[in-house]
């Protein structure tokens, strides 16, 4: 990897910035969906990752299996140089629940914590199940409920990289809004596509990944965090908040404006 | 691993409603440091509490919360013996906040963690102000989620003898609060609004206070203050002095219904002692009413300080500390429940 490529200097000048330095472990958590994961990484090389069983609430699943993925890969907590989240969007409490874990295993350590983007988290994780074809946008779609999905589109050279720009910015979106913001099209991923199946694919120009939809996952979560951490985005844990994109009912109500 | 003895620090986390809070507690008894976000800011403009609010704040500030409550109390986390966290009852996605922070944070610092019923922290609230209430005595919860009267005994879980069948009674002064356009939180509002009121102008029902048995009921309270609102032309027809007396007459019925209860309890029971807890514990009127009846029945009623009273962790700490002093503990798949009877832990059910 070009990290390892560094000189020290380099390195000690990074150092401290919240950049990952060569060699570190990444934890890193994916819990906006109703699958969770957790995965450890160093680098693209993946230590160890669990997906939760579907169904199981988060609030019992999840810390259970980052103590697992911690031992399968022999490495413990106070090793554990960075914290990657899957930020949102995604189900409000889902989120929270990763998110406050994170806060509790990353409390009083100097590591620092960096929000991933759910969206591209689902579009790298498609592309890297290899089911995608990779010529069009590649629009990651989750499902937001009232007929609506939460997506994003990304160039299909671009989903790995947090840092580039997506061709349409993760947000709230009908189907006629998508075909609007796309027409010409792009490769549907995620399991919003059921939302969406009727007026962009059957009588739209997007096509879909082949079934069952891709899911977010954790390994995904830590690639392009570290990839964020590079860049210098890392926080600390404390301070992270999700990306709901929606306000709280009650507040969209009273602002007459629905999004954050 | 060996139960902890009772001279250990232990850390409290709460965020069972629309208050993220910590706090450092030793000994059970000695508080250390006692951190409360309030959210009064966030949640006025609707008149009541949002739960989806709620969560979002508490998501934001959980861990500055910790933080201050370790720095405030001098501590380090290699210092605690353990925490305790509110696992129920109360709005489930604060709940979970809180909770799946303290488990994290437990699992990082390799402590052990024991959940803790809300309202027993409550009730160990009055325990830790008022060092002679020993069991027997009876407990009443007055707060925005729970009404409810409470034998303590001195072993094993307190047994509920009444609740509310519908609102709880801070949840009625809210209402209220609405309704005369005071403004929130209710509790407060209404008070000071019914200072200058007359109690006796409107004849509220009492509800249920002819009826056997301990249970309250707060909604046909409310529906009748709503019903007097409307058949005097509204807020505005109303005016200063009118809202006032509304204000007063439905604490002094809100009052009248959780004093008849607390009396009857404290005869069936022959008990001699009542505590009260719980946010609406700060209730002037409630206090006097409540003192009155004591003189007058000789009994002794047990108040602790307006901090204690509403929401708190250091309850959570004080409640925690005793539970892991008789060795409970619970494992990292404990989740959060909205509803939860006093006494049973059905967190322990997914336990390791």
């Amino acid at each position: 990897m070009e990290r390892s490529l560094w000189t020290v200097g380099q390195v000690r000048d990074l150092a401290g910035a919240g950049i990952v330095r060569a060699g570190e472990v990444c934890l890193a958590i994916e819990s906006a969906t109703p699958q969770a994961s957790v995965a450890l990484l160093r680098g693209e090389q993946v230590l160890a990752s669990e997906v939760g069983p579907s169904g199981q609430h988060h609030s019992e699943s999840l810390l259970p299996m980052v103590d697992r993925v911690l031992s399968e890969a022999g490495v413990s907590l106070s090793k554990v140089n960075s914290f990657a989240l899957s930020i949102g969007p995604g189900a409000f409490t889902s989120l929270r629940i990763g998110l406050a874990t994170l806060k509790g295993l990353a409390f009083g350590s100097p590591s620092m914590a960096v929000g991933v983007s759910t969206l591209q988290v689902l579009a790298l994780s498609a592309k890297r199940r290899g089911l995608v074809q990779g010529v069009s946008p590649l629009v990651a779609v989750l499902d937001a409920r009232r007929e609506e999905v939460y997506a994003a589109a990304y160039a299909p050279d671009l989903v790995s990289d947090p840092n580039g720009e997506a061709i349409l910015p993760p947000s709230v979106y009908t189907a006629d809004e998508l075909v609007k913001a796309l027409p010409e099209g792009g490769e549907l991923v995620g399991d919003g596509v059921a939302v969406v199946k009727k007026s962009l694919i059957d009588e739209g120009p997007f096509s879909a990944e082949p079934e069952p939809p891709s899911a977010p996952h954790a390994v995904s979560v830590g690639l392009l965090g570290q990839l964020l951490f590079d860049a210098g985005e890392g926080v600390p844990a404390g301070s992270l908040v999700p990306r709901y994109i929606r306000r709280a009912e009650a507040e969209a109500q009273r602002t007459a404006s629905p999004l954050e | 691993m060996a139960s902890q003895a009772p001279s250990a620090l232990v850390l409290g986390i709460e965020s069972s409603c629309d208050e993220m809070a910590a706090a450092v507690v030793r000994e059970g008894r000695e508080i250390c440091s006692s951190v409360v976000s309030s959210q009064v800011e966030v949640h006025s403009p609707y008149g009541g509490v949002v739960p989806e609010l709620a969560s979002r704040d508490h998501a934001r500030v959980v861990s500055q919360v910790a933080e201050q409550a370790l720095d405030e109390a001098g501590v380090k986390l290699s210092d605690l013996a353990g925490i305790a966290v509110t696992a129920g009852p109360g709005l489930v996605g604060s709940l979970l906040v809180g909770l799946s922070f303290a488990k994290a944070l437990a699992y990082r610092a390799e402590l052990p963690l024991v959940a803790v019923h809300h309202l027993a922290g409550h009730l160990a609230a009055a325990e830790l102000s008022e060092p002679t209430l020993i069991a027997p005595y009876m407990g009443l919860v007055v707060s925005g989620g729970h009404t409810a009267l409470y034998r303590v005994e001195e072993e094993g879980p307190p047994r509920l003898l009444g609740e509310t069948r519908d609102d709880a009674v801070g949840e009625a002064f809210d209402k209220v609060a609405k309704l005369l356009g005071l403004g929130f939180p209710g509790g407060p509002a209404v008070s000071a609004a019914a200072q200058s009121g007359n109690p006796t102008a409107v004849d509220f029902p009492r509800p249920m206070s002819r009826k056997a048995g301990l249970d309250f009921s707060f909604s046909g309270l409310k529906t009748a203050v709503a019903l007097e609102v409307q058949r005097r032309g509204g807020q505005e027809a109303l005016g200063e002095s009118g809202i006032a007396d509304v204000a007063a007459s439905f604490e002094a019925a809100a009052v009248d219904s959780l004093v008849v209860r607390s009396r009857r309890a404290l005869k069936s029971e022959n008990l001699d002692r009542l505590a009260v807890v719980g946010g609406v514990a700060a209730n002037r009127v409630l206090r006097e009413r409540l003192e009155d009846e004591g003189r007058k029945l000789q009994f002794e009623v047990i108040f602790p300080p307006p901090s204690l009273c509403t929401d708190n962790a250091v309850m959570i700490a004080a409640a925690g500390s005793r539970a892991l002093a008789r060795g409970e503990r619970d494992g990292w798949s404990v989740s959060a429940f909205s509803r939860v009877p006093v006494g049973e832990t059905p967190w322990r059910g997914g336990a390791e």
